[in-house]
């Protein structure tokens, strides 16, 4: 079987040119290709790359520096995604000739979004319940008061008990107020788990 | 008081290691001490272990005794176990013919349930998706969904909810291939349609075919399910039931309710090793404050009318409910 016989199972819709910008040390402009998206993953892509004869020794680029380019000829918005290339894999038979992985740098869900849109025979349930993981991921996590108040209290602890033992006496006062204040800290760590209401034994004869 | 109580619990989520069984066990726990008398199913029929977390190491009856005819009613494999209110039925252990039930045998099997000596049952599922799993889950008037906040529990927990609605829907419309090809095949038969959702396959019944838009709606409302996140260990881990819901929603046209979360507690594994039920190894067990809300919850949904689907009340049963209990139910608001 010749390299040209294979055809990708998951086409990139026609309508979207991707193509991949690679950073040539040895020459003044970046080598450009074609490339067609396979698979995504948690800030990665596969692709499969058409043309691989186009750049000879491909297992130099590993590391280097590149741009995913995706152009819509529909007259819709363009955008670059920048990325590493973590991995070059020639195939054997019956396989893409050359699949590349890229690690995207910072890639933000919308990003992400519009990737998993050109994987036409992705599955679309499957397709929005990694795009709301990653919306949930992306949601930044409200501060932990009670963690705060948790380090808080055990240095108003510790400080309470300092002045309590060795400050002097003038200080004794001060050394309870901060080791009651650290107590309060620390108990509300402890609490936490069991804040959520109890249930009542009378809650519960009326639901009977 | 004719009550028409939803008995039969079924706690299902495809995949393995996310705690069905402990979480089975500390529901049973919780509800035994609302003074409720429950029984536990192990409906894992190829590697049952709900009765090594009850602390019982030789069960000398089981599931499969039932299966195979070696006992005729079902309520005579019920274990005593040390926690009082709760009983137990083993489920079998990787034996020949006990762990592929004929349909015949599952019919019998789910049939002598309604009729067990316990005012709920709690029906641990085996892991994976396989027809008997789905078909006992399926049967059960109470659905658990239960998974974890890590990515493959929710994937797994997905791929379960539809599978177990897929084949309902196979069963219910077992005789109607047009609805049985635009659900296995996307509507790609030959008249152009391409459906990629549940969705989209009433949006054409609807316009096409009425009366099956309605009976596929009334199948879609019948299959009620609950959703219960577990080893919670931090608020992003809270969000996952949004996830699955959202897709549900989407792409299944089904609503789960969230019925509460469990908190991720060490404290589990020095019990599971002690082969002491968990709730009993420590005075507060933070799992358990979880499930003590869960509990209420289900004693409440297994009461409560449901909103039909033209939004009529249901249950005929309403008039012997208190009228608070109807007023504070959340589908009200």
């Amino acid at each position: 079987m010749t390299l040209d016989q294979f055809k990708p199972q998951a086409e990139t819709p026609e309508s979207f040119a991707l193509s991949l910008e690679i950073a040539d040390p040895g020459a003044q402009t970046p080598r450009l290709t074609p490339v067609v998206i396979r698979n995504l993953s948690t800030g990665g892509v596969t692709l499969t790359v058409t043309n691989p004869r186009d750049i000879p020794d491909w297992d130099r680029y590993r590391g280097e520096a590149c741009v995913l380019r995706v152009e819509d000829p529909g007259g819709g918005a363009s955008f670059n995604i920048r990325a590493t290339i973590a991995w070059t894999r020639f195939g054997g038979p019956g396989q893409p000739p050359l699949s590349l992985g890229l690690q995207l740098i910072k890639p933000s869900g919308e990003v992400m979004r519009r990737l998993s849109n050109l994987l036409p025979q992705t599955s679309q349930d499957i397709k929005k319940l990694w795009e709301r993981y990653d919306q949930v991921r992306e949601t930044p996590e409200k501060p932990d008061w009670v963690h705060r108040c948790y380090i808080a209290g055990l240095g108003l602890l510790l400080a309470g008990l300092m002045l309590q033992f060795a400050g002097s006496p003038g200080y004794k006062g001060w050394g309870w107020i901060l080791w009651l204040l650290g107590s309060l800290g620390i108990a509300a760590k402890i609490m936490r788990p069991f804040r959520q209401k109890q249930p009542a034994r009378d809650q519960i004869g009326r639901t009977l | 008081m004719n009550l028409n109580r939803i008995k039969l619990w079924s706690v299902g989520g495809g995949k393995g290691g996310i705690g069905k069984s402990l979480v089975t066990l500390g529901l049973g726990v919780a509800l035994a001490r609302l003074g409720k008398k429950v029984i536990l199913i192990d409906g894992d029929l190829g590697g049952a272990n709900l009765h090594t977390l009850m602390g019982v190491r030789y069960p000398h009856v089981t599931l499969e005794h039932f299966l195979t005819k070696k006992v005729s009613r079902l309520e005579d494999t019920i274990i005593e176990t040390g926690v009082e209110g709760i009983n137990l039925i083993c489920g079998a252990d990787d034996l020949m013919g006990a762990a592929n039930p004929t349909f015949a045998q599952k019919i019998r099997l789910l049939q002598q349930i309604e009729d067990l000596p316990a005012q709920y049952v709690l029906f641990d599922q085996g892991a994976g998706t396989s027809y008997n799993t789905l078909d006992f889950f399926n049967f059960s008037s109470g659905k658990i969904a239960l998974f974890t906040s890590q990515t493959t529990s929710l994937q797994n927990a997905y791929g379960f909810i539809k599978s177990a609605l897929y084949r309902k829907l196979s069963r219910d419309f077992a005789k109607d291939d047009e609805i049985l090809q635009c659900l296995y095949q996307g509507g790609n038969g030959g008249n152009g349609n391409n459906f990629e959702s549940i969705h989209d396959l009433l949006e054409h019944f609807k316009t096409v075919n009425p009366e099956k838009h309605a009976r596929l709606s009334q199948a879609l409302w019948d299959f009620h399910l609950f959703l219960v996140v577990n080893m919670v260990k931090s608020n992003t881990d809270l969000k996952a039931p949004e996830i699955i819901r959202s897709v549900c929603q989407d792409f299944l046209n089904i609503q789960p309710d969230l019925m509460g979360h469990v908190l991720f507690d060490p404290g589990v594994e020095a019990a599971i090793n002690h082969m002491v039920p968990f709730p009993l190894h420590q005075k507060k067990s933070k799992a358990m404050v979880g499930l003590e809300q869960i509990a209420l919850t289900l004693v409440r949904q297994s009461r409560l009318p449901r909103r039909g689907i033209h939004g009529a009340w249901e249950a005929q049963e309403d008039e012997d409910l208190p009228m608070e209990t109807i007023a504070a139910h959340p589908s009200r608001s």
